[in-house]
């Protein structure tokens, strides 16, 4: 079926479709807000809140971009937003921000993806801690790119940007994880 | 840990996501969507539930409540109790105009 007949049968509140949208997407979704979040808990509430929020305003679906750009457009909003949300809610947070160093991910929990090889686990950890400390863009679109395997035109689309922007801030990603690295390697 | 052996280790860290599989959805995924759902239609149809499941603005509003019923019958007891007083003044000055007064014959002043 053409994303076009079903988006109709989305808008028409037709139960059956929204089932099937959340079959054919569940994982997309869920996949994208754990390699954000870094917790399966808070992967799986936002996914469901993407669900709804999609149902809720499938009205303003234009179908200028797949249903699946869509999706993945709500997740990373929603999943950012959780951020947001938790890194004020931390205790002192804010107060502990002003003291502490900056992209220090010394103090970040550690998080196992569960689809990593099992050679590449201890190293991914550290990884995921070193993406957690990265600016927004950046980490979005590491995420999508090695978490989701997309390719730059596809990050472009989600994100609104040009294929040469999507590259600058795989660049700059890679050069601030490097340097994270360095310091977490150092002896 | 040498620089070469460090770099390596860098870049190995790097590239660590790469040939990942998915995640598996938690079980009955659908399922809890669609509970969701539900409970978000319902919130839409009544927006303003949240207040009642909030139990310190229930006590809140149970209070207010009390309060306005206390202060109203008070109140009521007030005004039928004033207003018995008026309507007996309005009595006797209507007799009084209209020399209707009877004096009991036990009247000292008669």
């Amino acid at each position: 079926m053409i994303d076009a007949d079903f988006v109709k049968l989305l808008k028409a509140g037709d139960e059956a479709a929204f089932s099937r949208l959340v079959d054919m997407h569940q994982q997309l979704v869920y996949n994208t807000a754990l390699g954000l979040l870094q917790s399966s808990e808070d992967a799986e509430d936002i996914a469901q809140e993407v669900f709804v929020q999609a149902y809720e305003s499938i009205g303003t679906f234009k179908g200028e971009a797949k249903l699946s750009t869509w999706l993945y457009r709500i997740t990373v909003t929603k999943s950012l937003d959780r951020i947001k949300y938790l890194n004020r809610k931390k205790r002192g947070g804010f107060v502990l921000s002003l003291f502490s160093k900056d992209n220090s991910m010394n103090d970040l929990p550690d998080f196992n993806h569960p689809g990593v090889k099992l050679v590449n686990k201890e190293r991914a950890t550290v990884l995921f801690r070193a993406m957690a400390t990265l600016p927004d863009n950046q980490r979005i679109a590491f995420t999508l790119h090695k978490v989701e395997g997309l390719s730059h035109q596809e990050i472009g689309e989600i994100l609104n940007c040009t294929i040469a922007s999507v590259e600058a801030l795989m660049h700059r990603a890679k050069q601030n994880l490097r340097k994270l690295l360095t310091d977490y390697y150092k002896p | 840990m040498s620089d070469i052996n460090r770099e390596d280790e860098i870049l190995k860290t790097i590239n660590s996501l790469d040939g990942m599989e998915k995640a598996e959805v938690p079980a009955f995924f659908n399922v809890k969507v669609k509970a969701r759902l539900a409970v978000s239609k319902n919130e839409n149809a009544f927006p303003f539930m949240f207040l009642l499941a909030k139990p310190a603005l229930s006590f809140a509003a149970l209070a207010i409540t009390i309060v306005l019923n206390i202060y109203m019958v008070t109140q009521v007891n007030a005004e039928h109790q004033q207003s018995a007083k008026t309507k007996d003044v309005a009595i006797e000055n209507f007799a009084k105009e209209y020399g209707m007064v009877s004096y009991s014959a036990y009247d000292k002043s008669n």
